[in-house]
């Protein structure tokens, strides 16, 4: 018998002894600071996740994926999807601390031309799970681009809105280039402040390639010309021109088991959120060009129901506009 | 204003039966840093204590509903101090790490009697020795002993703790140490 043996032997004593000292010794043994619970909860996620890979296979990885993709999606209030964010959604765990308050960028949600940064505080909220919708004590002011060079410019939407998860607030800080920009291996850069001047700056490379896919149409609907439908993993957005002002009035889309969605860009934040919304330009003298975004995340959901899906651009078979139903495959 | 919002033990147990992955995530969010915290008091290296409670994290994943732990918490503590003490162990081999729980797994090698020291391993007598060693302690003196050579908490933690003298604690455990050693020496004689 050895130290080893007994050691051994004491780990395996009677539970209620180890739960005596433990509440005993609790303030130290069982207490965390506030300021890295949420870090290191999420660096024990990432962690886990490793773990799993290397031990459970398959399968439960790709439960742990669905989880974060699940909660994800749930922001935008889809709860069943057959299409999968997968390799969509990457780990980032950048982590800064803003006076008292650890900031993360938890996770980034990429695609072609958008990408949706999860950043988690350790700010606990008295709020049930989803998006904020009043002011709290707490509030960040978070800006964040790609890194360009100097002379090149082009159009971005971004915003930041709060949320809470788990009882604490966190921000979705979505980037997105309208004007078709790649996002897949850009230098990203995130500042976030809060009100007393505290701030951070995250940077990361994206090192990804994302899919899309843009489908020629040129089809003239009472004298409007659909001419190219935009596809990503998240994204639809249809370009039009006709010789005057005009409205592209969408209907629904079609999938090639025949359902038909129908689209609502009130659903919940993601009008504002997740790059819903109209584009128009004059491209010269006598023509007017437009284009209109629709977020494949959430938004679309069979008639007069509210169970919104994400759908899979490449099930998408036929657009409808103005009444008139274009097939694109 | 604020508040932690945890799932109780049997509603986690639940979902660990339903092989529901949130069960991990619930458990973290419970048990997490009192796993870490003891973790990191056996092993100097951060990255090693992460591991270590992850490995228990695992291991409960695939051992519940099998095993149906009625004190989920110690069952956790418990899963981690075993990797924990076999990364120790293994560390200790290839001459790299170190911490608390050297010294205190070294003072507690001290309490075997040199005449059982060729023993063949008993882990069910062993254990039985010391939770009768333990059941005839004060609870202020089994907290100071399992504080130190359990949670592998220093002697300092464990004063603050409990609001005493650096120098009582370890005068307790000196004389803990000698007790155990007399007990381990009497049962087996």
């Amino acid at each position: 018998m050895n130290g080893m043996d007994l050691d051994r032997a004491l780990t395996d004593i009677d539970a209620r002894y180890i739960e005596e000292t433990d509440k005993t010794l609790s303030g130290s043994l069982s207490g965390m600071t506030k300021g890295n619970r949420t870090h290191k909860n999420y660096m024990h996620t990432a962690l886990l996740a490793a773990c799993l890979v290397a031990l459970l296979a398959g399968t439960v990885v790709a439960g742990a994926k669905e989880l974060k993709e699940s909660r994800f999606l749930e922001l935008f209030g889809t709860k069943e999807h057959a299409q999968k964010l997968e390799e969509a959604v990457i780990t980032k765990d950048l982590t800064a601390k803003l006076g008292d308050v650890t900031i993360a960028v938890e996770d980034i949600v990429v695609d072609k031309h958008i990408i949706y940064a999860e950043i988690s505080t350790d700010y606990v909220l008295d709020e049930p799970d989803g998006w904020l919708h009043e002011a709290c004590d707490y509030s960040l002011e978070i800006t964040g681009e790609a890194v360009f060079a100097v002379d090149e410019k082009y159009a971005c939407f971004k915003g930041a809105s709060p949320f809470c998860r788990d009882g604490k607030l966190w921000y979705l800080y979505v980037i997105e280039y309208v004007d078709g920009i790649d996002l897949g291996h850009k230098k990203m850069q995130l500042t976030v402040e809060d009100t007393e001047n505290h701030k951070a700056k995250f940077e990361w490379v994206n090192n990804y390639t994302a899919k899309s896919e843009v489908i020629t149409v040129n089809r003239e609907v009472d004298g409007i010309t659909v001419t190219d439908i935009r596809f990503s993993l998240t994204e639809m957005v249809v370009y039009a021109k006709a010789e005057q002002e005009f409205t592209l009035s969408f209907d629904y889309i079609r999938l090639d088991d025949g359902t038909v969605l129908y689209y609502d860009e009130n659903n919940g934040m993601l009008s504002r959120m997740a790059g819903s919304g109209k584009g128009r330009s004059v491209a010269d003298e006598e023509v007017m060009e437009a284009r209109e975004f629709f977020t494949l995340l959430s938004g679309f959901a069979e008639k007069d129901s509210k169970e919104w899906q994400f759908v899979p651009y490449e099930r998408i078979v036929s657009i409808s506009f103005n009444g008139t139903e274009i097939p694109i495959r | 204003m604020l508040k932690e919002i945890f799932l109780s033990d049997n509603q986690i147990i639940e979902m660990f039966c339903d092989g529901s992955e949130s069960a991990l995530e619930a458990v973290q969010k419970r048990y997490g840093a009192a796993m870490l915290r003891l973790a990191r008091n056996i092993l100097s290296d951060e990255q090693d204590a992460e591991e270590c409670v992850n490995d228990a994290y695992l291991s409960a994943w695939q051992a519940i509903p099998a095993a149906k732990p009625s004190n989920l918490k110690a069952y956790l503590l418990q899963s981690v101090r075993n990797f924990a003490l076999e990364r120790l162990r293994s560390n200790r081999a290839k001459k790299r790490g170190g911490g608390v729980t050297i010294s205190s797994y070294e003072e507690l090698a001290e309490c075997i009697p040199d005449r059982r020291r060729d023993e063949p391993d008993d882990n069910e007598k062993l254990k039985s020795q010391l939770e009768s060693f333990l059941a005839g302690l004060s609870a202020e003196k089994r907290t100071i002993f399992l504080g130190r050579f359990w949670f592998s908490c220093s002697v300092a933690e464990i004063a603050g703790k409990m609001g005493k003298s650096e120098k009582y604690i370890s005068n307790q455990l000196y004389n803990l140490k000698r007790k155990l050693r007399k007990h381990l020496d009497r049962k087996e004689g």
